[in-house]
């Protein structure tokens, strides 16, 4: 059963994902969908950010991106950095990161409170696909945002847990 | 506008660098970087250095503990809170430690412009 708490939540990882694309990185995106059900499995691209939600519920969130979209914004993200050309690999896994943390900040800056039961977990990146099965105990959110250079995933993988709203689940960790 | 020579502290080494790119096109010099708090208490020093620009979640000591550290071996030291938005209670507790001021990430010249004219004008410089 599709959790509204969690869909909100996705939906405004997605909101706030789009607009840094649309007014940080001048992309245009042309549609987004989210959705729960029929999730069996994830297909991790050409590079991923995890980002694990310690909290009412403890949730990972992915982002996976195709690669011309991430060179795309790598490209803008370093702009005017002289970076050697041994680092580049590493500086593309810590864009990576440091993108998927100011997104998922902005979208839960609701959830602020320093007795916050929330929490997040440094980025961490992975390379390459390997995909993640759906298991019985685990829910599957996801959503695919389309621009002018290539796609991103955005997964939110949880408990299933039936009922509670999103502002149950906000207030919850204030 | 003053020059500032500046301490930057992030643990993200992109971060540094885009920080380096900015304070310099302003016309500050970045004397030193670090990437942790603890670090960044050991490389403050008050003669060297005028701004303090600080991340907040950083491993082994955070920005907040870090900035009080500061303001203990010097209370005249100026940190600014670099940090993402969802942290708006670690940058009261930044503000409540003596942090002069904070830029939200994403940041950029201009924003990171006008908080350094805003501290400057706050402390007389």
């Amino acid at each position: 059963m599709v959790n509204t708490g969690f869909m909100k939540i996705i939906d405004l990882v997605t909101e706030n994902c789009v607009r840094l694309l649309e007014e940080e990185f001048n992309l245009e995106v042309f549609k987004t969908t989210t959705y729960m059900k029929d999730i069996v499995k994830i297909n991790p691209d050409y590079l991923n950010s995890f980002i694990v939600l310690r909290g009412y519920v403890p949730s990972v969130f992915a982002f996976s991106y195709e690669k011309k979209l991430f060179e795309f914004i790598f490209k803008k993200f370093i702009n005017g950095i002289d970076i050697d050309d041994s680092e580049v690999e590493l500086y593309k896994e810590e864009s990576a990161g440091e993108i998927m943390n100011m997104i998922i900040g902005n979208s839960l800056r609701d959830f602020k409170s320093a007795k916050s039961l929330i929490k997040l977990s440094p980025p961490v990146v992975h390379r390459g696909r390997k995909n993640l099965i759906n298991k019985e105990d685990t829910e599957f959110y996801s959503s695919k945002i389309v621009t002018s250079v290539g796609k991103l995933h955005i997964y939110l993988l949880t408990r299933p847990i039936t009922g509670v709203s999103y502002e149950e689940i906000k207030n919850s960790c204030r | 506008m003053k020059k500032l020579k500046i301490l930057v502290v992030d643990d993200s080494s992109i971060i540094n660098k885009k920080l380096i790119q900015i304070y310099e096109s302003l016309g500050h010099k970045v004397v030193d970087t670090a990437k942790t708090g603890e670090e960044a208490i050991k490389k403050y020093d008050p003669n060297k250095i005028d701004l303090v620009s600080m991340d907040i979640t950083m491993p082994d000591m955070d920005g907040i503990e870090a900035t009080k550290q500061i303001l203990a071996k010097n209370p005249e030291a100026l940190v600014m809170v670099v940090t993402s938005h969802g942290q708006e209670q670690m940058i009261v507790s930044a503000i409540e430690s003596g942090a002069v001021g904070y830029i939200l990430k994403p940041f950029n010249k201009e924003r990171i412009s006008a908080m350094i004219e805003k501290i400057l004008k706050n402390i007389g410089g």
